[in-house]
């Protein structure tokens, strides 16, 4: 409740879509009963034409709105998992360069320069070509392209923080390095980096589309991506096919980062 | 009788619902120095604010801070010179400090560039910088605390102010370095003829530099007058016991030290 | 001097301090059980390093630092981390010597826990009793300490040094950041543990006028060297150096 409070107009209005997202993701299997890549009904009905298909059907007849609704899963799930994955992955590399110094922290910091002379995409390309389309490898291969951003921030951060005197005073303590680094100094380095989750999720759900619509999604799960690929076919005939996932796509990048921008700001006015 | 410098007359500051200052009534003559003496939350830097016209945003201000003699309303930087407590605070890391006080001279004197940086090598040879003129074009960082310190000072001067506010200027310096500051900022203010409103929570330093204290005590002045007179005969419990406890060097030694019975204040 | 001196410094040298501090040169000293001794001297001279050095937060170049008789200069890991609950520190700013997510409580337990102290059913009764030893009520437990006023907080930080039981706890101007009115109290409050614990001091200071009222011997350095060292009114009262010359000189003085 705090948390809301806090929210700036903006930061609250991404809060509010993203739960809706959520909503639809949840409540997909109810809505939209059956298997969104089952034939429903004719082909390439028009949005608001037949009360059954509200958004209409694509090529094969498959319903839209279940797509649509279905897609909402995968994408928020391939996102958040692997925003998270190269946050946590992100934080550790960078909380261990940064504290360890010397030699370490070269290595580390040369591995990540490696990593991030690659575009996080074609990284992603590369990767799912190697393992094979499926969600897991799916956040796996986005992870890979998007976690050094995160841990040149954190790394960064422990930087200075580890000069502090609450630093000194824990090894004086008698506290064991490694849980100084992780128990005293990420959780106070993991403000900036998390600030970097938002473009993280939003970069997530359009490496995520991008890969499906060049095929290299889940073949068994409808996506945004895959939807707009199928719909590029018969772009001139039936747009909305590519248009209504497309639309989908960008009110979420855009809620994500609304809230972002919002939880940054309140975390700023924190005392 | 002639016209004071400053007149404060029933000032009070709030922000929000919090009262940090409270009926402050004063008077300082031309030339005069003042001590203002408290802890910190006393309100003694929120009153040097007040008179340097910095009060932060939010702050709401009743009563009346005047200068008579003026006759104008003083612009800082210009009428008032203010030094604080954390030089880095008020260095420009990335500009030499040649360029930070020709800029104020220049915008304050109508000056020219090469005029004001004249100026600024006047200046930072008045703040005892060795080798002036080579040290315009160093960088902040390339001072020690005491110096940055010095820095501040004439960057405060370069505007020619007829007031000074120093707001515990020496507090995060070492004994030795607050003691060659103390010094030249009392020469200089003498010097130039300066009013000086001097921020601090160290009564001996007040009382060795100040001809007038003020001590502020929860955003009351609870004490106000010549210095002689505030530390002889303090009239506030909380100036008495600063004046008993006050650990100097012929402090007879004792098992403990006294200590301010702060519960039994007010 | 007593047999087995708490704390030997012998020939340390480091050429730069860490953090850019300023380097040491050939410092020893002795410091017998329950003793206090001073350090004094202006910024740059070297104090603030010897105390990093002392607590094993820095290494020296040359010399060793023996700890009731074992050379700590030669331990490191985990036998380094065993023997720390012996010696213990407390900054100039305590705000700034409290991880900011921690509450008091969180504090506290850390030593406990590091060094096995207490069971964990029994953590808050010996973080009570502790908060009461050193003149705090136990209901700011679960305060963060910048909620603390500034005397409370090094109040905190002075229970979290004796939390070990230490023979030596090195403290860097331990009253330097705080309001006029409390530092005597703090002062007190070192005095008493010290006699009721018998711990030793190293006081890191600036202002000769406090160590007077706190040390009974007192080192001053300069640059890194030690240019004075005795009995603290004998060393006050008839300075040698222009070194200790200068700090007696800038003690401010109340004049009325």
């Amino acid at each position: 409740m705090n948390a809301w409070r806090n929210l700036n107009g903006e930061g609250r209005m991404g809060a509010v879509i993203l739960t809706a997202l959520i909503l639809m993701a949840l409540l997909a299997p109810i809505l939209a009963p059956g298997d969104p890549l089952a034939i429903s009904g004719e082909p390439l009905l028009r949005p608001f034409a037949d009360a059954a298909h509200p958004l209409g059907t694509d090529r094969l007849g498959r319903d839209v709105l279940a797509g649509l609704l279905h897609g909402t899963r995968t994408t928020l799930l391939v996102a958040f998992f692997s925003a998270a994955a190269a946050l946590i992955v992100g934080s550790v590399v960078g909380t261990l360069a940064g504290f360890l110094g010397g030699i370490a922290d070269a290595i580390l910091m040369r591995i990540t320069e490696a990593f991030q002379t690659v575009p996080g995409f074609l990284l992603a390309l590369a990767a799912i070509s190697v393992t094979g389309p499926s969600v897991p490898t799916l956040i796996f291969a986005i992870s890979v392209g998007t976690w050094t951003q995160a841990a040149r921030v954190t790394r960064a951060e422990v930087l200075s923080l580890r000069e502090r005197d609450f630093v000194a005073a824990a090894r004086t303590l008698g506290m064991h390095p490694l849980e100084i680094a992780f128990r005293e100094i990420l959780p106070n380095a993991f403000g900036p980096a998390a600030s970097l989750a938002a473009i993280s999720v939003a970069a997530a759900i359009l490496i995520e589309a991008a890969l499906s619509f060049l095929g290299f999604g889940d073949p068994n799960r409808v996506t945004w991506g895959s939807m707009i690929a199928e719909g590029r076919t018969v772009l001139r005939s039936a747009p909305y096919l590519s248009i209504v996932p497309g639309i989908a796509l960008v009110v979420t990048v855009l809620a994500v980062h609304l809230l972002g921008r919002g939880l940054s700001r309140s975390e700023r006015l924190q005392p | 009788m002639s016209k004071p410098y400053l007149h404060i007359a029933g000032l009070g500051v709030r922000y929000g619902a919090a009262v940090a200052l409270e009926d402050i009534s004063l008077e300082v003559g031309q030339g005069e120095r003042l001590a203002l003496i408290g802890e910190s939350g006393s309100g003694k830097s929120t009153l040097a604010m007040a008179v340097a016209g910095l009060l932060p945003e939010g702050a709401k201000a009743t009563g009346s801070v005047d200068f008579p003699t003026l006759g104008y309303k003083p612009r800082p930087g210009k009428d008032i010179g203010v030094l604080f407590q954390d030089p880095n605070g008020s260095l420009d890391p990335v500009m030499n400090v040649g360029d930070q006080i020709a800029e104020v001279a220049m915008i304050h004197q109508g000056i020219g560039w090469t005029a004001a940086r004249v100026r600024a090598a006047e200046l930072l040879g008045a703040v005892q910088i060795p080798r002036p003129l080579t040290r315009l074009n160093s960088y902040p960082h390339e001072f020690s605390g005491g110096q940055k310190q010095r820095i501040a000072l004439a960057i405060a001067l370069a505007g020619n102010p007829s007031l000074l506010i120093a707001d515990e200027p020496t507090s995060a310096l070492d004994t030795v370095v607050q003691r060659h500051i103390v010094n030249l900022l009392d020469r200089l203010v003498r010097d130039n003829g300066l009013t000086l409103i001097f921020v601090t929570h160290d009564i001996a330093l007040a009382s060795e530099r100040t001809d007038k204290i003020g001590v502020l005590y929860r955003g009351r002045l609870v004490e106000f007058g010549p210095a002689a007179d505030v530390l002889g005969a303090p009239r506030h419990p909380y100036t008495r016991a600063l004046v008993d406890t006050h650990i100097s060097l012929d402090t007879p030694r004792r098992k403990r030290l006294a200590e301010i019975d702060t519960a039994g204040l007010e | 001097m007593s047999p087995t001196p708490i704390l030997e410094v012998k020939n340390i040298s480091k050429r730069f301090g860490d953090r850019g501090g300023a380097g040491l040169r050939d410092i020893s000293f002795v410091l017998a059980p329950g003793e206090t001794l001073a350090v004094a001297g202006a910024s740059g001279s070297g104090k603030t390093t010897l105390a990093r050095l002392i607590m094993r937060l820095a290494e020296p170049d040359k010399g060793s630092i023996h700890l009731a008789g074992q050379d700590i200069t030669a331990l490191s890991g985990e036998r380094l981390r065993r023997r720390r609950s012996r010696f213990q520190m407390v900054f100039q700013d305590p705000l700034a010597a409290f991880n900011p997510r921690a509450t008091v409580r969180d504090v506290l337990e850390d030593p406990l826990r590091l060094h096995g102290l207490a069971n964990p059913g029994d953590y808050g009764a010996t973080i009570g009793a502790a908060l009461e030893r050193v003149g705090l009520g136990t209901d700011l437990i679960d305060r963060p300490p910048r909620q603390l006023s500034g005397g409370q907080r090094q109040r905190v930080a002075i229970a979290r040094a004796i939390m070990t039981k230490p023979e030596l706890i090195v403290l860097d101007e331990p009253i330097s950041a705080l309001d006029v009115s409390v530092r005597a109290q703090i002062l007190n409050l070192l005095l008493d543990l010290k006699e009721q614990t018998g711990v030793a001091y190293i006081f890191i200071s600036h202002d000769l006028a406090v160590v007077r009222a706190f040390a009974e011997r007192l080192i001053v350095l300069d640059e890194g060297r030690i240019v004075e060292s005795g009995d603290t009114e004998t060393v006050l009262k008839a300075p040698k150096t222009e070194t200790t010359r200068a700090l007696i000189e800038a003690v401010p003085r109340l004049i009325f």
